[in-house]
Order: structure tokens, then sequence, then C-alpha cells
């Protein structure tokens, strides 16, 4: 609940009430008007043609009609229905979120901080103890809570690097999330005509597509794609690519798209400390979806979505760098000015997005707030009328990279708490799942019950490239049923975390 | 390289020097006919209708069409929205029609003199590195016999030093930027296109993968838009090439007015298998290094100066099948060395998923008379059950003129030169890639498109067909109908062949020696 400053008397309590309230009623009448103003605008002139043009009766606009030739009614009919079809087949396919799944951790993955301060200190030639305090330091205020899970892999000393375990953590979180997705569904494996599977850091051959079309029996002419290297808001990129494959797609085309990290091959068993990070924050998680350009037992409808991509400037490219360290270990190396790259670039989205999704309204105050620094030059620095998202959204789905980057998305879009607790009590039970986060929070909202028909969320990601990604949906059916990966411990939530200094990830 | 010349023959005569006796040319003849008279069967009968209606009609008087223009004339509204309905039913239908994707050139990557490796210094390489046993060296210098690769394939640096330590991703970040700014810079140079009218990139490589992508180091490098479209491929093994081009045509169905820019390349830097298992030598044996950059585009102003156009993609995935998917596979040996295993099952695999693909492709490419008897031999066969008839193999020959098939290995280009009947003249572009660049893997079918071009072989309305299979196992073929004429002497550079092409083809021996040192 937002704090609210505490008044004097109860008399100043209510002068302010009431002045609030009538704020609230002079924006929303506002905002009515203006985003409502075709329809209002029709409304008027209607009233106005029926008024002056009020002589001519039903039966006279009969007889006309009678008096045509009935030929050229019925050619003026199919004209009239050949450019109604004409003007809708241009418009592109609508696409359809069908179901996603989670997979949910068992808790024999669980990685308390007190393992993770054993297995640190059990590795003494790794790091040494200024390291390890930073280290500790950092997960402790990372935002992450004792139950986040890790493969396999990492509970041995050291952790195991090789191809086998990294292929057994795949089978593990990719067909977990899949049998899910494929049971809530209802879709039958022979239904799916492409499946696009993103992964950042792992890559064998054959590839996870390879693997999924294998276990479920996928027909051979299934189109596979695989994508790499494309960092945490690969999940979204993975959307943008199924919404272009079923715009151009017959109807009834089924696209399983599975997001996930696979994270046993990347431990870093170096020292730098710009590389450390990922070891504290990344943890286990995948998530798949079905995407369908037919609304048949679809439950959320996909709206716009908006790519920026800031490879172009070195900083933006390397920001983000797998690499060979000083002593030939390979790591992620997270570079000092990714805060900045970050926002610069989550602010570039978000001027692409806004546009698309705003209400009329709020881009009218946009616009008349440009034209007054614009007229204003010079004279005073004005500053920029923030548009309110939450007229255009009720939900986000912030991605979970890191407590600081929560909030600092939190700020700069002038969100509530309750907005972003999704975000925060994800990053706190799965830690940074990487491209499938941002369904683990979806998940959240819909766990609480909070999302209704006709409501509408938006996913926005961030990641190695460096790019950003943001995604409306605009719910078309709410879950049957409070399954998912939250389902034991919903109840726990939410949770208050403790306050941490700030920093990147901090 | 071995000078021994043979003539360059066209199909035509290559066919006629069989001499296997008076029957063939008469067979031969009938089936032409037979051929000629089911291709145009449509014009045959608008040629009996047009003699039926002139038959019909041939008394018409001036009177007759006066009063048809009279009752035109009176119905004026009428004509007028029944012919305006037409054209706009006509324009509905067109424009659902999918978007026309064009090849507008592309660009195959040369290295430079240093990176070259000759049989002997492979094997010089590899004894070097100490960690091979003599009978492994033994069996990796018979497999480079009877390869079918020349002596002057292109190793990167890392392989190609002393001693051979192993690399590291620095290097392998340099040999894929040298391979794609390499193989783009070409492309851009030949069609003049700026890298920010680019609005979709796809790149694909199997083996090496970092973070960021292979896309996101392009998009660095040639500073293109911040709303590129951009995807990168990772491990989709030899037949992602097609993969990206099938996926850069629906983005371009989307996308109005746009290039997409195709990257196909292999990184051989950090996966020589250092390991004895002898399931996973070959890979080494045959991967070379090379790659190459595609321009597509969707504007209708390129047709006129694009290369070709894509007419069809099919793609088969046969990962259904446990046998198939683990015919290729990337894992730890006993030892703990990574390397990629192939199966003993390969060939019949392979066989497998191209059956399966041409299953398909066969119905959109062929000519009705082959499909015609293709389903008289199958009725003949599944229905009538007649014995000692053999299931007809179409003739892919009447449906393309060129064909590009994968240079996996000489196995695989035997296997498909006696499935399909394909003639000598027919496989010189695959089997000459092989000898001269090796398994470059997903860009070696531009290789030898690139070759099929600087022979001249290229008209305008020739097909080409594109197949390559991969791990997975998947099977991917494409169909390119060229614009026009390529004249070689105005290929103006990106063609790596140029310099060189008077030297081929060249007489390819089945076992060739290789000197030990």
């Amino acid at each position: 609940m937002p704090s609210t400053r505490p008044s004097t008397s109860s008399k100043e309590e209510r002068a302010m009430a009431a002045s609030s309230s009538r704020a609230k009623l002079l924006k929303s009448s506002y905002q009515l008007v203006v985003n409502n103003f075709v329809a209002v605008a029709a409304v008027a002139l209607a009233a106005s043609v029926l008024r002056a043009a009020w002589p001519v009766s039903i039966a006279d606009l009969l007889g006309w009609l009678h008096a045509q030739r009935p030929v050229h009614v019925l050619t003026a009919a199919i004209l009239t229905a050949a450019v109604a079809k004409l003007v809708r087949a241009r418009r592109q396919r609508e696409v359809y979120l069908v179901e996603y799944g989670c997979f949910r951790p068992r808790p024999c993955f669980r990685a308390p901080f007190a393992t993770c301060r054993e297995h640190v200190h059990l590795l003494p030639f790794l790091v040494d103890e200024d390291d390890i305090a930073w280290g500790m330091r950092l997960l402790e205020r990372s935002g992450l809570g004792e139950e986040t899970c890790v493969p396999y892999a990492y509970h041995y000393l050291p952790p195991d690097s090789s191809i086998a375990a990294s292929r057994d953590e795949a089978e593990l979180v990719i067909f977990a999330s899949v049998d899910d997705v494929l049971a809530r569904s209802g879709v039958n494996p022979a239904e799916i005509d492409v499946v696009i599977v993103n992964c950042s850091i792992f890559t064998p051959t054959p590839v996870f597509a390879d693997m999924v079309v294998r276990r479920y029996g996928l027909r051979a002419d299934v189109r596979s794609v695989n994508l790499s290297g494309m960092g945490c808001s690969a999940g979204l990129v993975s959307v943008g690519l199924a919404r272009n494959i079923l715009q151009s797609a017959p109807k009834g085309t089924h696209v399983l798209v599975v997001s996930t990290e696979i994270l046993s091959s990347q431990y870093y068993v170096g020292k730098e400390r710009s590389m450390l990070l990922p070891n504290c924050l990344f943890r286990m998680g995948a998530a798949s979806m079905i995407l369908s350009n037919s609304a048949e037992r679809a439950r959320f409808r996909l709206g716009r979505v908006a790519r920026t991509i800031a490879a172009a400037r070195d900083a933006g490219y390397r920001c983000v760098f797998q690499q060979e360290d000083g002593e030939g270990v390979t790591g992620i190396r997270l570079s000092e000015d990714l805060v900045a790259t970050a926002s610069q670039t989550l602010k570039r989205n978000i001027v692409t997005f806004g546009p698309l999704v705003l209400p009329f309204s709020e881009k009218l105050l946009v616009a008349l707030s440009l034209l007054k620094r614009m007229l204003l030059s010079g004279r005073a620095k004005v500053r920029l009328y923030r548009p309110d998202f939450r007229t255009a959204f009720e939900h986000f789905c912030i991605h979970a990279g890191g407590r600081g980057v929560i909030d600092e998305v939190q700020g700069g879009l002038g969100l509530s708490d309750e907005d972003v607790e999704a975000s925060r009590m994800t990053l706190h039970r799965f830690g940074n799942t990487s491209s499938s986060s941002v369904l683990y929070e979806l998940a959240y909202i819909e766990a609480k019950g909070r999302i209704r028909k006709g409501d509408r969320v938006w996913m926005i990601s961030f990641g190695a490239g460096f790019e950003a990604n943001s995604v409306a949906w605009e719910c078309v059916k709410p879950a049957s049923d409070a399954d998912g990966p939250w389902a034991d411990c919903i109840h726990r939530y939410p949770v208050q975390v403790p306050e941490g200094i700030k920093g990147i990830f901090t | 390289m071995s000078s021994q010349e043979t003539t360059t023959t066209s199909p035509a005569t290559a066919a006629a020097g069989d001499d296997k006796g008076r029957h063939r040319p008469r067979r031969r003849l009938i089936k032409l006919v037979y051929h000629h008279a089911i291709s145009n069967a449509p014009y045959l009968l608008l040629f009996a209708v047009t003699v039926a209606l002139a038959l019909r009609y041939h008394d018409t008087t001036a009177s007759d069409l006066a009063a048809a223009r009279a009752a035109v004339a009176a119905n004026l509204t009428l004509a007028i929205t029944v012919l305006g309905a037409a054209s706009v039913l006509a324009t509905a239908s067109l424009a659902r029609r999918p978007r026309a994707v064009y090849l507008v050139d592309f660009a195959c990557y040369k290295p430079g003199p240093e990176h070259v490796v000759t049989r002997e210094t492979f094997m010089r390489q590899s004894a070097a590195t100490g960690v091979f046993t003599d009978e492994n060296l033994e069996f990796q210098r018979r497999i480079l016999e009877r390869s079918g690769l020349g002596q002057c394939t292109y190793s990167p640096k890392s392989m190609l030093r002393s001693p051979p330590t192993p690399s590291s991703m620095t290097e392998a970040r340099a040999e894929a930027e040298a391979v794609m700014f390499g193989a783009i810079d070409g492309v851009l140079a030949k069609t003049g296109v700026k890298a920010r009218d680019i609005g979709i990139v796809v790149v694909n490589c199997s083996l090496f993968n970092p973070t960021p992508s292979h896309s996101a180091t392009i998009v660095n490098h040639y500073k293109m838009r911040k709303d590129v479209a951009s995807y990168n491929l990772g491990g989709m093994g030899c037949s992602a090439g097609l993969i990206s081009i099938d996926l850069a045509k629906q983005l371009l169905q989307v996308h109005r007015n746009t290039y997409a820019l195709v990257v196909s390349m292999e990184i051989m830097t950090m996966n020589w298998y250092r390991g004895n298992n002898r399931s996973m030598l070959m890979t080494s044996c045959l991967f070379r290094m090379g790659g190459a950059a595609v321009l597509l585009s969707n504007r209708g102003a390129d047709r006129r100066r694009a290369k070709y156009q894509l007419v069809h993609t099919v793609r088969t995935h046969r990962g259904a099948d446990d046998r198939a998917y683990r015919c290729v596979i990337q894992e730890e040996d006993d030892a703990g060395y990574v390397g990629v295993a192939l199966s003993k099952d390969l060939m019949a695999v392979a066989g497998d998923a191209l059956k399966t693909n041409i299953t398909t492709l066969g119905p959109l490419v062929l000519p009705i008379s082959e499909q015609l008897l293709f389903l008289a031999s199958l009725i003949a066969v599944k229905v009538l059950k007649l014995k000692n008839i053999k299931p007809y193999i179409p003739d892919f020959k009447t449906a393309f003129e060129h064909f590009c098939i994968h240079a996996g290995g000489r196995a695989v280009l035997d296997t498909i030169e006696k499935n399909l009947e394909l003639s000598e003249w027919h496989m010189e572009p695959s089997r000459m890639t092989l000898y001269r660049w090796g398994n470059t893997s997903s860009s070696s079918l531009w290789y030898e498109l690139a070759y099929t071009e600087a022979k001249g072989r290229v008209r305008r309305g020739d097909r080409a067909w594109q197949i390559a299979f991969g791990s997975g196992f998947k099977c991917n073929s494409a169909v390119w109908r060229a614009l026009r004429t390529i004249d070689p002497a105005k290929e103006k550079g990106g063609n790596p062949w140029m310099d060189e092409i008077h030297q081929f083809p060249v007489e390819v021996p089945k076992v060739e020696k290789v000197a030990v040192a």
C-alpha cells in the first residue's frame, strides 16, 4: 500500500481527501472524453443530422430502396462485402497465447545461503577471503530468497561442467515445462507446427529444438528454430519471432516456444569480480508457451511488440560479454557501464513502445509537454510529462534481472510497489531464471487471482546484446485453476525483502 | 592439384554417350513426346476451345454486335459495378499471395593463403598435437586419402600454428569476425546496399555460440538500425543454411520493402577433437573453414537486378526417430574430450530423410508427366500388387537444371548420385566444392552455386535445387529460379572461384595417397 503522509488534523485530512477525489474525477472524465473522442464526436454528429433531416421518415427510405432495380442492390451488396473482406484480409492475423507452463523445481535443488557459503569455502583455490565476503554480501542483498534452485551440477565440488550434466539439466527443465504446457492446454504434440527454443549459453549438437522433436514425436514437417547467445531477453525475442511466423501462416498454426538458461556448464571458476555476478544471481528455470493464430482455447491475445537493440554502440555490445579472463577461465563479464547502458536502452524501448500502447489522453499530455518545452526553450528546463502506464496496463512483469534493476524501472515508470510485486517475489523465490522469469511473474499474478478478463499485461525484459524487448498481452480467459509453479508457496507471499544498499544488482 | 582435364559436357551429350542398345533412343523419343504432350495440355485444350468458339460464332453480323453494345449501354451502372466487383476481387486474391523473395546476390568468403592446409599439413599437425595414437593417425590418413578433398582447403590459424596448442574464445571470435565480415563486405560491395537498409539479419553457426551472439556482432560492426530483426541460430547443423533462408523468407512476408541478410558459417577454432574415439575423428578430417553471406529482398524494384527468386523451401525433421536423432551427436568421449560422433547409420538415415523430403518436394516441382508416371507405378505396386515392377524414381532432371548437394563427404555425394540417377555434369559443382573447399558445413551450398555461376551455366529461367543434411536429423531443400542469365565475366567480386575456374573440373581419384612426413 502506498504510504501517506500523516496529517495534523482531521479537518485538513478531509479537505485533502476532497481535493484529491476532485482531481481524480477531473482526470478520469478527461481520459474518458479524450480516449473516446471519435465515439463522442460521432454521437454529436448523428444527433445534429437527425435534428436537421427529421422530416425524412423510415417509410420514405424503404420506398426509395424498393424503387431500385434488384440487380443493382445485389451488386452493391456484393461489392460492399468484397471491399470489407479485402480490408479484413489486409489486416494481419491476431496472435494468441494458448497456455504457458513453467518448470517447478523440487526442494532437493535448493541452494540456501548457507549452502552457497559452505561451497564457496570448500573451493579455496578459486577465490580469496575478500572475494568470498564480497560475494556473500552481494547474495544477501540481492533480493534472492532461500528457496532458489540450482542444477545438480552445482552440488558437486567443483561443479560438473560436462556436456552430459548440461544435457541432463536441459532434459529435466525443458521436458517438465513442455509437459506442463501440453497438459494444461490440451494441445496434441502432432498439432505443433513450429518449435522455437532459446538458450543463451549452452548449445549442444543435436540442439534443444531437436530434443523436443524427439521426445514428443513431433511431425516430420515441423519447423524448428534454436536461438542461442541472445541473452535474457531471448524469451520475448522468441515471442516476436513466433508472432511474425503466425501472421503469415495459415489459421490454426501452433508454435511452441521454450525459454530457458542451462547453467551447468557456465559456473565461473575464476577470480574476477565482474564475472562472479552470474554465479550469485542466475538460477535454474524454464518456461514454455504455446502460441497460435486462432482464438480457440486462447487465454491471452498478443498486442504490440517493441524491440530495441543497442549493439550498434560498443558500450551496449560489450556490457555483457562472454570471454576468458586474465587466466584463461571463461565467464560472463558485466562491465561498469551496464547500468547506464541498460537504462538508456530501456528508455529508448519505452519511448518506442509507449506510443503504440498508451491511450490518446496520455499521448496528448506528452505532446503538450513537448510543445511547452519547445516553446519555452532556453527560458526554463521543462520536465517532460511522464506518461502513466497504468492507464494502458493493469499488470507489469519486469524481468527479474536483479533488485537494483527492478527498483530503477519502478522509479523510472512511476509504478507502485504492488505493480512490481510480481517481479520482486519472483526474484525472491526463483532467482534470476533469465529468459523465463517473465513467465514466472505472470504465473505469480495469476496465482494471486488478480487477472480478470480484459486485463492487460506488460512484459519487459533486457539482456546481452544489449537489447530490450516489450510485449503487451490482453487476457481473454483467466486461469481456470490455481495450479502453477507457485501452487505450493503462494500463501506465503508477498514477503518483505530486507533493504539493501544501492548498486547494480543489489 | 591434379591437372587432368575432362571436357565439360552438357547433360544431353553426356546421356547420348550411353550406348546400351538400339532401344534406348526410341524409348527416349516416346518419353519426350509424352512429356511435351502432357506439359502443353492446357494450351492444346485452349486451342481446341478457340476453334469450337470460332465455328459457333463465325456468322456474327454487325447488327448482332450493335445489339450487344446497346444492351450494355442500357445497363451501364450494372456493367460498371460488375466490372468493379470483379477487379476488387482480383486485387484481393492477388494481395493474399505470398510476397516474392528475391536473392539479390551472395558472396562466399575466401581465406588468405596463410590458411591453406594440404593433406600432408593436416597429418603433420595432427601428429604434432601428440594426443592421437598411431593407429588413429593411420585411420585419419586413410580417411583423407578417400575423402575427395584437395590440397587447397583452408583451416583457421589456431590449427596451423606450431606447436598446435589448444585455442581460446578470443581466437574463435576472431575467426568468426574474419569470416562473417569478409563475406558480408563482399555481398554489400557487389549489391551496393547500405547496412542501414537491412531490416532482417539471420546468422547460423553450429559449434561456436558466444554471448552476445554473432548477429549482435554484425549489428555492432555495421552499425545497423536499432529495430533490426536479428536472430542467431545455433547448433542446427549443416542444414542450418537453408533453415536460415526459410526463416528469412517468413520474416520477409511480414516486414515490407526491406532486405534480409543471411550469414552461414562454421567455426573450427575450439572444435578440434583431441581424443581417440574413432567415430569422432571424421569431422576434423573433413570440416574446413568457410562462410557465405546472402542478401535477400522483397522489394519489387529489386526484381530487375536480382539473380534468383526463391520458389520453394521444404524442411524435413526426422528427430522423432531415435536412430536418426543419435546419428550426429556432440558428447564427451571416455577420456572426457568433447567431439562430434557420427554413427554408422548415417548413410541409411540420410537416405531415409532424403526420401521423405523429395516425397514432399516432388509434387511441387516435378512436371505433370513425371508425377503421372510415378502415380501409375505407385498404383501398380501398392494397389494392383503387380510383381516385377520396380517403383519408378521420378526424373528430377526434368524439374531442375542445377543441383547443389551439401558437400558433406564423398559417400553422401555418391549415394545421391546413384539414388537420383544424376550425371557427372550435374554432380560437378558439389564434387569440385568438396575438392577445393572441403566440407564448409552450411555454407557449402553457396560455394557450389558460385561454381555453377562461374562456369557460365546459369541461364534465365533455370531452376537450381539446394539440398542439405545435418544433425537432428534434418534434411532441407530450397528451389531457386534464375531471373537472368549470369555472365561470369561480369561478376565483380565475391565469387571465390573467379581466378581459378579454368582449372576445373578436376578428376578426383577414388584414393589419393597422402605422404607421411
